[in-house]
């Protein structure tokens, strides 16, 4: 059947409210996700900023201790629960369809019931702000004894443990939904191992989601329990253990930080092979290094726990620097995709590169703090601080952006400008280096984290005020970033079926495309099925 | 689906073994019930891959298939719309809200639950 | 009061953790040296141009390159873990008879050392209990905690421990460095968490009698 005929026979698109709250099309989950996880990073970001003024000078009183340890608790668990995941978990939810050459995932009822319940359950998170002792204090990890109700006694504790947990059984559905999709909704000819890398490495952040949600869930459950239902699981007066419930939530936590960053390694396989216009080195590597450290990551939690003198620390410290294996692995094989193209720096091919040079500082400090006579001294640090912030924020972060240049003209079928991008990319760059570098000297100097001032003493005060110049730079590039979009939105420059020669299926499409993905797809012989291929509009109006 | 058959068997073999070797290494329960729940888990799934792989028969598994082969098989039907998802939302919010609120209050947000999941499938036969 | 700066390695165990630190900093930045260097290179050699138009070529693997820079960095690790286990096993040795041994309690939001057979030193963020130490002697300290999670730091001393509920947990102390050294809690207790500090002042054995006898007497 043609496009022509599809077009008359199907109904034609509803862009009514009604039809976005009623949507089950992965398409515009999508896009709902991604663009609720950008106002989230928006709300955390101006949460750091204001973290950082306070920050600025020795004994400010710009935030008091409990404002400052709500912000910093809700500026951790927005970031991690509602803008780095969320927001790959969108992404792939619009591509892999897509890519895999499929209609639609496979239970897209069970998508959409997702996203609203991950909405609600960050804003429930967020409304604990609005209860009579504001929102949860404990931090992002929220240990116990210290979350336990007799010392958060705050409403706002529970409502971060109930919007958790719906966030959680949230991650869990989208899982099930995106292994089930790409074991069976394949195009034709789509073998498993001509995937995009980006689908695989999807599959293995469901696989890591599988395995590592449902102790969330138990966590916050018990801790519930513990709060409002009379437990005592986590209370040591009462014969229960609060190094067990640093055991239940590092064994979700761990897995959580690769699940934060799984997907953006994916993107980063897919900008940098356009970009650089050759295939993805290393395929197979690139796969099973995903599982590799997918299945490595269940091992290592207690890495969080090496100064309690309560685990065996050799064990984990073994597994932790086992997992730099992999992930040494995927860099050498992008350096290798890199190698011998021709490279196009446009804007998202810039934020990849980005990523390359911030990411391996994260990942060498991480081996660093596996060590556990380091980690001693570097524990509960700004030495950590960094050290995550350079994955997490040089890292995903940095690969996002990435993501949001390189798909925006499929999704909206015009392109974001490259200028204000290219400027956007630079400011980012500068501003979180000049923020994030000077931490590791801050955390050996001694200064701990999740302190909301410090004595005006030796090298800190200067060190600090660096760190908040930088955050400016950042909160700079986000505005601009901002102004780019509503520029861009003005100039509407028509993108195209493929305005930068991808070579993976949802390049085959229009942008953005029909409301069932393809009118036709092109042959599928190998990863890259539109190399050297002409498809879609262009094709067939030369044909005609 | 070999590649999917291999990822679950070799991921619940994996486990088992890093189960195993915690325990004998750190003889910590927490730790090692954990790891082992982790296993069972990819175990059901690994087996249910085995018997699913003997009738698996997909057109995306076959290297020189075109789209054209599959024509006209029937995938299933593609729900476009649907209420449902806003509105479990909205339930389970109440749910938790009410939990949090008055524990006994949630018991009756279940319920209420259970009551429109019961209208949706009684509707959409 | 040493404190925000360099550290001062000041115990004996402190010298092995700063020797970890110097091994672990160098491999970590001779790596991140040789691959931002690869990065750059290829980034920049390769960027499209008139001279380089089109990809020179579409190779996709290379079986000896990807074992090597699989054994390479396994073969690095290893040696990595098997030197960190070594540190590790010094620095968490017990000396069997301890001549100074200190309980230490962490509480929301101060500090109590109470040293066997001796005074109870203890304090709030108003006014920060300070242990004193004798150079050169190990003192072993036992550290708990009344209420929530709390962490022992001596930065000078690169070490720290997590002072749990309900659990005791054991380590030696070896000053090798006169001075006093400013203490920190580390991990996250509450509302003031930032103030919980507290400070060790290392004197001679001499100066320590001393000060016991005085302590006792109060």
């Amino acid at each position: 059947m043609s496009a022509a005929v599809l077009d008359r026979v199907t109904p034609p698109e509803r862009h009514d409210i009604l039809s976005w709250i009623t949507t089950t099309d992965h398409k515009r989950i999508g896009v709902l996700y991604m663009s609720t996880t950008l106002l989230f990073m928006a709300v955390a970001g101006l949460l750091a900023t204001a973290m950082r003024t306070q920050l600025a000078v020795p004994g400010a009183t710009l935030l008091p201790p409990h404002e400052y340890n709500e912000i910093f608790t809700l500026h951790g668990t927005a970031m991690i629960f509602l803008v780095i995941a969320p927001f790959a978990l969108g992404l792939a939810n619009y591509l892999i369809p897509l890519q895999i050459g499929a209609p639609d995932m496979a239970f897209p009822r069970l998508n959409a019931t997702s996203y609203w319940l991950f909405l609600f359950g960050g804003l429930i998170v967020f409304a604990g702000a609005a209860t009579n002792e504001g929102a949860a204090s404990a931090g992002w990890t929220s240990y116990a004894p210290l979350s336990d109700i007799t010392i958060s006694t705050g409403l706002g504790q529970d409502f971060w443990i109930v919007g958790l947990a719906m966030v959680s059984v949230a991650s869990i559905m989208t899982a099930i939904n995106f292994v089930t999709t790409a074991f069976i909704h394949r195009a034709p000819g789509m073998t498993m191992w001509r995937l995009p890398i980006f689908t695989w490495e999807m599959i293995a952040t469901a696989l890591l989601i599988f395995m590592a949600f449902p102790s969330l869930t138990a966590t916050l459950l018990l801790l519930f329990v513990d709060r409002r239902l009379g437990g005592h699981v986590f209370d040591p007066a009462f014969g229960g253990s609060a190094i067990l419930y640093q055991h239940l939530f590092w064994f979700f936590g761990h897995p959580e930080v690769y699940v934060l960053i799984l997907p953006y390694f994916g993107v980063i396989s897919e900008v940098v092979s356009t970009f650089s216009g050759r295939p993805v080195f290393g395929y197979t590597g690139m796969v099973l290094s995903a599982f590799a450290i997918a299945g490595l990551s269940m091992g290592v939690w207690a890495h969080h726990m090496f100064t309690t003198g309560a685990v065996n620390n050799p064990f984990f410290s073994l597994v932790s620097f086992l997992i730099a294996v992999p992930t040494g692995i995927k860099f050498f094989n992008w350096i290798c995709t890199m190698w011998g193209g021709a490279i196009r720096y446009t804007t998202p091919m810039l934020y990849a590169l980005g990523f390359l040079m911030n990411f391996l500082l994260g990942g060498v400090t991480g081996v660093m703090v596996a060590s556990p006579p380091l980690d001693f001294h570097a524990q509960d640090s700004y030495f950590v601080v960094a050290h995550f912030h350079y994955t997490i924020g040089g890292g995903s972060f940095f690969a996002l952006f990435a993501a949001v240049y390189y798909w925006w003209p499929k999704v909206y079928g015009w392109r974001l400008g490259e200028g204000l991008g290219k400027i956007g990319f630079w400011l980012t760059f500068v501003g979180f280096n000049i923020t994030f570098l000077p931490m590791f000297f801050m955390g050996v100097f001694g200064m701990p984290r999740r302190v909301f001032s410090y004595p005006a003493v030796g090298a800190l005060p200067a060190l600090n005020a660096v760190a908040t110049a930088g955050a400016y730079l950042l909160l700079l590039a986000g505005i601009l970033f901002v102004v780019n979009v509503v520029v861009s939105a003005r100039r509407r420059e028509p993108a195209g079926d493929n305005p930068w020669q991808g070579y993976t299926l949802e390049w085959a499409t229009s942008s953005p495309p029909p409301e069932h993905n393809f009118h036709e797809l092109p042959p599928i012989r190998s990863a890259r099925p539109l190399r050297g291929v002409e498809f879609g509009k262009a094709a067939e109006a030369e044909a005609t | 689906m070999k590649t999917g058959l291999m990822l679950f068997v070799s991921s619940a073999v994996f486990s088992a073994t890093i189960a195993l070797v915690y325990w004998l290494v750190a003889h910590d329960p927490a730790g090692t019930m954990l790891l082992g729940f982790m296993s069972a888990a990819l175990t059901v799934v690994a087996l249910y891959m085995v018997f699913a792989e003997r009738d698996a028969d997909l057109y995306a598994d076959k290297e020189n298939a075109t789209p054209a082969e599959a024509a006209g098989e029937h995938v299933g039907t593609y729900v476009t719309h649907s209420p449902a998802p806003f509105w479990i939302g909205v339930a389970l919010t109440g749910v938790v809200l009410g939990l949090v609120v008055a524990p006994a209050a949630a018991g009756l947000g279940i319920v209420a639950l259970c009551l429109l999941g019961a209208l949706m499938i009684v509707r959409s036969r | 009061m040493h404190g925000q700066t360099w550290p001062a390695i000041s115990s004996t165990q402190s010298v092995a953790l700063a020797d970890d630190w110097k091994v672990f900093s160098y491999v970590a930045l001779a790596v991140a040296l040789l691959v931002w260097a690869l990065i750059l290179f290829a980034g920049l050699r390769f960027r499209r141009s008139r001279s380089n138009p089109a990809p020179r070529s579409q190779k996709e693997s290379n079986a000896v390159l990807e074992i090597a820079w699989t054994i390479a960095p396994l073969l690095v690790v290893i040696a990595l873990f098997v030197y960190t286990l070594r540190i590790e096993s010094g620095v968490e040795a017990l000396a069997a008879a301890p001549p100074v041994r200190v309980a230490v309690e962490g509480y929301r939001w101060g500090w109590s050392f109470r040293y066997q057979g001796g005074p109870v030193v203890s304090g709030t963020s108003d006014k920060p209990p300070e242990m004193v130490l004798p150079l050169g002697q190990t003192a072993e300290l036992d550290l708990s905690s009344r209420d929530v999670v709390h962490a022992f730091w001596i930065p000078d001393m690169l070490f720290q421990r997590d002072a749990t509920p309900g659990l005791v947990t054991a380590f030696d102390l070896t000053p090798s460095r006169t001075g006093t050294f400013l203490g920190r809690c580390a991990e996250f207790c509450g509302l003031n968490h930032a103030l919980m500090t507290f400070s060790v002042r290392v004197v001679s054995p001499a100066e320590y009698r001393r000060w016991l006898t005085y302590e006792m007497r109060q």
